[in-house]
């Protein structure tokens, strides 16, 4: 539309990322430490045949580590929600073949609520938004978005001007009606 | 590469099995970043980067088992 505005793209905080990244580190550094714990304790496993077998053995172990870190970032890049001034759109790639993109328009909210929890959350100022819907869609969530705070006051304010541009509008076209029916 | 040993053809069985699962799950991770990322420019270089890394490796292990299964 012409005159939506994007007012803001969210991911998830890069803590988070951080995070999932430092559980693959420890997958990453078990390779490293079997490496040398062979090399002092077992060097016959790198020699002829057996060397062969453990080789390739690490070589599949990187490719899966490969894949994960590429996987990580992926659904870390692809998960993301936009906050417009007409809509709120959630994109979640859920897995590999799973792509839902969920969009709610600013005049449905009827609530929204932020949480912090943990002690990651409460240092790093990230948690989830969550945006209640009229009707009996589920309520939208933000799942550790920086700044939830900052993030639900957006979107309410977006709302109440939203709803005083519509009230405005609504005033405008019953005095228009008014004067015609009484010139 | 010998398949007429059993153990042999367990050996390359397992591991097309593995490499096979890992590489098709890396075309659908290129697959839906190109198609889903926000950044064109972004989404291919990551793309080429990540699938360089991987079929380097890839060739790495393939010719390990040539040479492990004679």
């Amino acid at each position: 539309m012409d005159d939506e505005h994007v007012y803001l793209v969210i991911h998830e905080h890069w803590v988070v990322l951080v995070l999932k990244f430092i559980v693959w580190a420890f997958f990453a550094a078990g390779l490293v430490a079997f490496n040398r714990f062979v090399a002092a304790n077992i060097p016959a496993l790198l020699q002829g045949t057996w060397g062969q077998i453990t080789s390739l053995f690490e070589q599949i172990y990187t490719l899966f580590l490969t894949l994960a870190a590429f996987l990580i970032f992926i659904f870390y890049y692809l998960n993301e929600q936009i906050i417009t001034s007409i809509r709120v759109v959630d994109i979640t790639q859920e897995g590999l073949f799973s792509h839902v993109i969920s969009e709610l328009h600013i005049d449905k909210i009827e609530d929204a609520t932020s949480a912090s929890n943990g002690l990651f959350g409460t240092i790093f100022n990230y948690g989830n938004v969550f945006v209640q819907t009229a009707g009996a869609t589920d309520r939208f969530e933000f799942h550790n978005v920086p700044n939830p705070a900052a993030i639900e006051k957006l979107v309410l304010n977006l709302y109440e001007k939203n709803s005083n541009f519509a009230q405005d509008t609504k005033l405008n076209t019953d005095i228009a009606i008014n004067t015609e029916n009484n010139p | 590469m010998n398949l007429s040993n059993p153990n042999n053809l367990l050996i390359a069985g397992i591991y097309f099995i593995l490499v096979g699962i890992m590489s098709l799950f890396s075309l659908f991770g290129v697959y839906i970043l190109i198609r889903y990322g926000r950044s064109v420019p972004f989404s291919i270089t990551l793309s080429v980067l990540y699938v360089f890394f991987f079929l380097t490796i890839l060739f790495q292990s393939y010719h390990n088992l040539s040479l492990l299964l004679v």
